[in-house]
């Protein structure tokens, strides 16, 4: 006969994934300063944590971070990122002070593909292809740009100038 | 002495071995040939084919079996960068060669028979009617299908390449949003 504790920790095994977990794992921990929240880890998959499996306890439909430009890995506060789906649902987020934005999945369950812009200080910025099945934007928008990354996504090159950042 | 002593049974063992080789054996595969879709009539396929299924986040990934490589997706030259530049000659070669070699008797049989049928995986899981993770990329009389399908069958008319034009944008369903 086992024991409880063995068949309990048999059942917490079955129940995970590995893959998921390492994937979970590759993103490092927190940076120094930066409590997970809103603001945390910008440029990284936000969907490897927030996909219902955890660790991160909301669950995001879509989510990313928008930079000002492609080389400058400055985070574009303030802008708006907008979704239309193949049914012609609609939703939209703002961007926050580290360029972080998310739509929550009890919001919006899109029917793929989806396609989306950035809009801010009156420039609209659409992306070039739909989005096909992926929630992270980081997943094909890896730094840096190369054969299998369409790099960060920006607003605009990197001698546009736009206004100010409003954050801290 | 030792050797002495083993070398019967190594001589059974390696009889037995070779047996089971020679058994196992059969006359040289003869080589087949197939008669496939045109190579030359498939770059506006696969540029159809690039849009509807050779994103990042589909088969533009190369951790798909079927690999879809071009603008959208990877890029087969290292020094490329997806989602800038066209997609090139060699892209759309690696890409008819992901596809063609997918399953040769069933595509070669389609050709034959003049259309392809969801029984050609590429048709049957594009069409969503075969478990597929990306669902339906394929509108059954859509645009991007009819591209496929006239490839397959041959059908190298002002239709067939008003299809794959049409088939290689997709466009939102609103452009104001």
């Amino acid at each position: 006969m086992r024991s409880p504790g063995f068949m309990a920790l048999l059942f917490v095994a079955s129940c995970s994934d590995p893959v998921h977990d390492d994937a979970v794992l590759a993103l490092g921990p927190e940076a120094l300063g930066v409590p997970p929240g809103p603001g945390h880890r910008p440029g990284q998959p936000c969907s490897e944590c927030h996909d219902g499996r955890g660790p991160g306890n909301l669950v995001f439909s879509l989510a990313g971070t928008v930079y000002r430009s492609p080389g400058s890995r400055i985070p574009l506060p303030g802008a708006i990122v907008r979704f239309v789906d193949s049914a012609l649902q609609t939703r939209q987020a703002a961007t926050n002070c580290a360029g972080n934005f998310f739509v929550l999945e009890d919001d919006f369950e899109p029917a793929w593909p989806v396609w989306t812009k950035v809009h801010f200080a009156g420039i609209e910025q659409p992306m070039g292809s739909p989005i096909f099945r992926e929630r992270s934007c980081a997943k094909c928008h890896a730094d840096p740009a190369g054969p299998t990354s369409a790099g960060p996504v920006h607003l605009v090159p990197d001698d546009f100038p736009l206004p100010p950042s409003t954050c801290p | 002495m030792r050797s002495a002593r083993f070398s019967t049974p190594s001589r059974v063992a390696v009889t037995a071995l070779l047996i089971v080789l020679v058994s196992c054996s059969g006359a040289p595969n003869q080589e087949k040939t197939f008669v496939l879709p045109s190579r030359e009539q498939f770059a506006t396929v696969g540029l159809a084919i690039g849009a509807h299924c050779g994103t990042l986040d589909c088969h533009g990934d190369p951790a798909r079996n079927m690999r879809v490589y071009g603008i959208n997706g990877q890029r087969l030259n290292a020094f490329d960068v997806t989602g800038f530049g066209g997609t090139t000659e060699d892209e759309l070669r690696a890409t008819y060669e992901s596809i063609v070699v997918l399953q040769p008797e069933v595509l070669a049989a389609a050709v034959q028979a003049g259309g392809a049928g969801d029984d050609w995986l590429v048709l049957g899981k594009g069409r969503g009617r075969i478990q597929h993770a990306g669902g339906q990329q394929l509108v059954p009389g859509g645009a991007a299908d009819r591209c496929v399908t006239s490839w397959v069958a041959g059908l190298f008319d002002d239709a067939f390449r008003i299809a794959c034009e049409q088939g290689a944008i997709v466009a939102a369903p609103i452009e104001d949003f």
